[in-house]
Formats: C-alpha cells, structure tokens, sequence
C-alpha cells in the first residue's frame, strides 16, 4: 500500500547527490543575530572574538563613558558664556521684552501678541473714569495689577464698556516708551480716585 | 575565522553553554547535511537558508534537552529541520481536510526519462509542485514516512494524504512530457 513506486526511489537517490549552494557564512550570521538576541553572551560585543568576558571590564568601558560624557558636558557649559549670565529668574519673568510702561489702548492687540490680553480684567477701563492704577504700579509686573484690583478700588467703580487693550510690559531697567494706541489719554488718567461716600 | 574541528560531544557541551564558537562550528559540520533537507522542503536557495536558519536557533536553545541515548544528533537536528520546513510549507498553504477520494488512479511515470535527468532539475520540478502536495511527496516519496505517519504529521487525513500524493505524481508526469517534448 505504501510502497514507493520505482521512480520516487530514483527521486530520492537524486536529491540525496543534490549540489549544495554555498551559502554558509550568511546563514551562520543570520543564526548568530538571533541568538544574540534571544541568548546573548556576556561579552556580546560586535565583531568581537567568543568566550570569557568579564564584567570588570564592562563596568570600566561604562565609567569611562559617563566619566567622557560629563567632561564634554562640563566643557560645552563653561564655554558658552551667553548662558551663565541670564539668571532662571529674570529669563522667565522677562520672557516677553518689551520696554514701553504698561498702557491701555482702543486698538486690536497684534494677532501674535497673545499675553498682551493675559491682564485685561483689570486693565479695561472706560476713557471717562480715572485710571486704575498709578505710574508706580504701573511700572511693576503685570501680574500684580492683575491679582488685586479690589485692593486699589475701595469703592464702587462704573465700568463703560469694554476698550481693547493691548498692556506693554515693561522692564524697570527700560526707558523707552512706544508711542502706540489712543492719543490724549495723560498719565493722572490712571490715577484711582475712589468715590466720596455721601 | 576558521572553525575549529573539534570532537562532536565537545561540541555539544559548548553549545549547552551558549559559546558561540562552538555552535558556529556544530552548524558548518552538519551544513550540508542539513541544507539537502532544507532544500526539499524549500522553493528556492534563499527559502532553503530561512528554514535553515530558523532551525538552527531552535536547535541551539533545545540543545540542553538533546539526550544521546534517545537517538543521534543527526536524527534530533534532521526532525527539528523538517518540521521548520512543513511550517514554512504551510504558512504557504492550508493543508485542505475535504479532499479526499475513495480510489486514487495512479499515473505512470517514466522512469528513464528521470534517470537521465540531473539533481537539479528533478528539484526544479518538485519545488514547483503546489505547497501540500510538496509536503506530502517529499515525506512520502523523499523520506519514506507512511500516509498514517504523515497524515498524523500534518494533521490531515489518510485519504488527504494519498490524495495529494497522487496529485504529485500527476505533475511529475507532465512535467516530464514536458521536458521530453
């Protein structure tokens, strides 16, 4: 029933005296990848000789290069002066430099110009009512004036609707001032005058 | 690098602990054996060598579990190439359950027109055959397992597997007119 049939033995003869394609370096190299792989070796360094690697020897060559990397750290910071002298502080605090004093405008802030609205709560003042704070506050951090509007206003204020304002931060180190927005408007416009309790 | 020719129980012992050189030179010392078994379950040179690399790594990490007294290194090494050659037949194929016939007409083969033919070119032809049907001659006819033997390799029936041997053999035939033609 399972007897092979006479030209399935010549078959068979003929595949054993089969030519073998030399192909044994790049089947070995492709066996050794996986086995690097999936068992590696200790010392499975690339194009390394086999056998009796040392773990000494792996710690040294990782100090060595933490110890390497460090040094050429160290060397890129001393050497780049621009970065010793900017404090963490005043780079975050003068991130947007712009010299002019704080001013409130009728004009559309610039389409970039995103952190010029961050203080507008307090800044929205109507042309008719006096200023909200005076020259020295307004020549401190934004931020403050922000934070704490009810403290400059003891009483009731009547806010006029809404004018664009475009706030300018400003540096205390900075004399310059742009010239930019509504003319007219006088400095003592600023100036809280709370009401008189009747 | 030059392998070293080394005892084959040495060799043994060196791949059991994962040296490289060892194992490099337990594969160039069965190379050919190994490749000419390959090959009949392979289409071509390069399908032959991803067979025979995939064995090999399966061969190197089961060493461990290779007992000397349960048969030959040659044998162990032979089974593990094989069924990495029927898996890769059948990512190729699906061995089909539903064929099966009762009778199988048996062709002739003409058996001088194949004695004049090379190596080569009877591997041509049985590498073409269809994925199944390959795997089935090639046990069959090549490594001499019974159809319960390979039905159970394969996972098919009796009848499925007399049925793809029939089919082999249909091909031989035209192939063989073809040649002569």
């Amino acid at each position: 029933m399972d007897q092979r049939l006479s030209y399935e033995l010549i078959i068979s003869e003929k595949l054993e005296s089969l030519p073998i394609p030399d192909m044994a370096d790049q089947v070995w190299l492709r066996i050794k990848d996986q086995l690097d792989l999936d068992m590696p070796t200790d010392d499975n360094e690339p194009g390394g000789p086999g056998g009796g690697g040392s773990p000494i020897r792996g710690l040294a060559w990782t100090s060595l290069s933490i110890l390497f990397i460090t040094a050429l750290v160290a060397i890129f910071y001393y050497r780049n002066p621009s970065t010793d002298k900017i404090p963490a502080k005043e780079t975050i605090n003068n991130a947007a430099p712009a010299p002019a004093p704080v001013k409130i405008e009728n004009e559309q802030p610039p389409p970039g110009n995103k952190r010029a609205l961050n203080p507008v709560a307090p800044a929205i003042l109507p042309k008719d009512q006096p200023a909200l704070v005076n020259d020295d506050v307004a020549a401190a951090d934004s931020a403050v004036i922000a934070t704490s509007p009810n403290d400059l206003l003891p009483g009731p204020v009547t806010i006029a609707p809404p004018v664009t304002v475009q706030p300018v931060i400003t540096d205390s180190n900075s004399v310059q001032k742009k010239k930019r927005g509504a003319q007219g408007i006088k400095e003592s416009d600023y100036r809280i005058v709370p009401k008189k309790q009747e | 690098m030059q392998a070293i020719a080394l005892d084959t129980e040495q060799l043994i012992e060196g791949c059991k602990g994962n040296d490289r050189r060892a194992q490099e030179a337990l594969f160039r010392q069965f190379y050919g054996f190994a490749m000419s078994i390959a090959l009949r379950y392979s289409r071509d040179e390069h399908d032959a060598a991803d067979i025979l690399s995939l064995a090999f790594v399966k061969v190197f990490k089961s060493i461990k579990n290779f007992d000397p007294a349960k048969g030959s290194l040659h044998a162990w090494i032979k089974k593990i190439i094989m069924n990495e050659g029927l898996d890769h037949i059948k990512s190729r194929s699906r061995f089909s359950e539903q064929v099966e016939l009762e009778a199988v007409a048996e062709p002739v083969v003409n058996n001088a027109a194949l004695q004049e033919m090379g190596a080569d070119e009877i591997m041509e032809i049985v590498q073409k055959l269809p994925p199944a049907t390959h795997a089935v001659f090639v046990l069959y006819a090549v490594e001499g397992y019974s159809h319960r033997e390979i039905a159970d390799q394969l996972s098919i029936s009796e009848g499925t597997s007399r049925w793809h041997l029939s089919e082999a053999r249909k091909h031989l035939q035209q192939q063989l007119e073809h040649l002569k033609n």
